[in-house]
């Protein structure tokens, strides 16, 4: 297992394409977190309602977007390229090129989107206070903060799971197009429901969908507040991020079983 | 280790197309084994399913005696180049190398050894998209030869190259058959083995036409053929045929024969006053051989 981790290592470092997936979820969490951050304004009305934690973090979605690239890309690249048959003849157990790639990725994005996640948190607190968020009703929160640091660390976790369901989807379609349109709709269908259907509709989508990661942002008792409205918390956040990463480990079964069945 | 390769009732079906239909083979170590049959023969599902990329509905194959699903660092049991192609575009031949090495736990040193070998030392560090199809044969040798195999199994290895790398192609091959490896290549072109396999497996549709070295196969083919240029074509071909042959004409003043020796049709024609002013005897090329036998079989 150790030779196929290090080489699937070596194989996604020197994969341009994830490469740059990896670097515009970086440069998206960072740079939408910082645009909603600059566009938020707090008003009389609601003055101390707002989740300055979760609109720090609000770039998550869309790095979510290239989170699905990342992941779709380590599979398909080897498809498209035929290099899957190198990488079956080397290493015969599919099973374990899965979970090589499954960890490599996991790896690769991991540490990269913590990094992003932290730096976005910071830039959007101090473009926060610029607009008006200051104490007494928004007290400064510091990273350390034990909520916060949740948020930023369970962001990161979820983009990381986003990785996953992607290279689980990939593992079974092999197509990037249509890995990448699967990967994305499952980003943004639930969000597009949260917009359509009716409050017990949208909590089950916010129980059920990988959306449900998102209540690992949430430090008011309110979830998605920045997206739809969604009152209350239908799931708490470490077991929203649960469904995530169950949602991951679904998709990288139903993977492993197209994997193991189909000839190469 | 038993470098062998065998096939025992080999079958694979896709839907209701037999790729590879009931072959048994073996594939001897210490000489080139070419694999030919026309596009579609089912050569590369043969390869594939050595390689346990596909699974067959019955039958099964082996490689040093085992199912290669069960060899443990296969790399170094079995070299396999299935498709240069498949190299992805943008990562440079030595991190190509690197990554198959590493999979199998083989030295790294072992792979800039083989960029020396194969001659891309000097270009290993630029993306192999930006190689020509003979440097990612080369690359592709080069990644076979990583694990140093005793059995090699390559699927068109020269297709797309030019003269020069067929030649460089050829030697590599013959040398690593001298070495005492087994070396398994396919081809659809009969003459790119011509001067480089020593024994032949021939299929078609997937069944096996024909196991025997290139000697045997030449014998096989029928007769030497004769080509006489005549200004009397309609009188030569009456002659011919009552002779006892079939004489085919090219509607000018050529006439191709077989079943005779060029001396008896000199005489034949001689001796009825026929005016010849040209005589090519021709033996049957390895190519003739060859499609006399799977001309029944190309047809879908």
């Amino acid at each position: 297992m150790t030779a196929t981790l290090v080489s699937e290592w070596t194989k996604l470092r020197t994969q341009r394409g994830a490469l740059i997936a990896v670097a515009s979820m970086c440069v998206l969490m960072v740079g939408l977190t910082a645009l909603a951050a600059s566009e938020s304004h707090t008003d009389a009305v609601f003055r101390g309602d707002d989740d300055v934690v979760q609109i720090g973090l609000a770039g998550a979605v869309f790095a979510a977007l290239a989170a699905v690239v990342v992941g779709a890309s380590a599979m398909t690249s080897e498809y498209s390229t035929g290099m899957i048959r190198t990488t079956l003849t080397a290493t015969q157990s599919r099973p374990r090129v899965l979970a090589a790639k499954a960890a490599v990725v996991a790896a690769l994005s991991f540490p990269l989107a913590l990094a992003a996640s932290a730096a976005a948190f910071l830039v959007a607190q101090s473009l926060l206070h610029e607009r008006g968020y200051v104490a007494p009703a928004y007290p400064a929160v510091p990273i350390t903060d034990p909520d916060a640091a949740r948020a930023v660390v369970g962001t990161a976790l979820l983009l990381t799971a986003y990785c996953l369901i992607a290279l689980g989807i990939a593992t079974a379609l092999r197509h990037a197009g249509s890995s990448i349109a699967a990967g994305i709709g499952l980003v943004f269908v639930p969000l597009l429901m949260l917009g359509v259907f009716p409050e017990h509709v949208r909590e089950r989508v916010v129980q059920a969908t990988p959306l449900a990661g998102m209540a690992v942002q949430s430090t008011t008792g309110r979830m998605l507040n920045a997206f739809a409205d969604v009152h209350g918390m239908p799931i708490g956040p470490w077991q929203g991020l649960g469904v995530a990463y169950a949602w991951a480990l679904g998709s990288l079964v139903v993977g492993y079983l197209f994997l193991r069945r189909r000839d190469a | 280790m038993d470098a062998t390769i065998e096939t025992q009732a080999l079958t694979k079906r896709y839907g209701g197309t037999v790729a590879v239909d009931d072959l048994s083979v073996v594939v001897r170590p210490g000489r080139i084994t070419g694999f030919v049959g026309p596009n579609g023969a089912g050569k590369t599902t043969t390869m594939r399913l050595l390689l346990g990329l596909a699974a067959p509905q019955s039958g099964q194959a082996l490689v040093a005696g085992r199912r290669y699903v069960e060899i443990d660092r296969p790399l170094s049991v079995v070299g396999a180049l299935l498709d240069a192609g498949a190299v992805h575009p943008g990562r440079s031949g030595r991190s190509h190398l690197r990554w198959i090495a590493q999979s199998n736990g083989i030295a790294r040193g072992r792979a800039e050894e083989m960029l020396r070998l194969v001659g891309l030392a000097g270009v290993a560090g630029r993306r192999a998209g930006a190689f020509s199809l003979g440097m990612r044969q080369r690359l592709g040798i080069a990644a076979a030869l990583l694990g140093d195999p005793p059995i090699l199994v390559l699927d068109e290895p020269t297709i797309g190259l030019d003269p020069e790398g067929i030649r460089w192609m050829r030697e590599t091959l013959r040398a690593l058959a001298a070495e005492g490896r087994t070396v398994f290549v396919s081809s659809h072109l009969m003459s790119e083995l011509e001067d480089t396999a020593d024994h032949l497996i021939v299929i078609g549709k997937g069944r096996l036409l024909a196991d025997l070295s290139v000697e045997q196969l030449i014998a096989t083919a029928s007769n030497d053929q004769v080509a006489i240029t005549t200004p009397a074509v309609t009188a030569a071909m009456t002659v011919l045929a009552n002779a006892g042959a079939t004489p085919v004409s090219n509607g000018r003043d050529q006439v191709t024969v077989r079943g005779l020796s060029a001396s008896h049709v000199s005489q034949l024609l001689g001796s009825s006053g026929i005016v010849l002013e040209q005589l090519v005897s021709t033996r049957a090329t390895l190519e003739e051989a060859y499609f006399q036998l799977t001309r029944d079989e190309a047809r879908p």
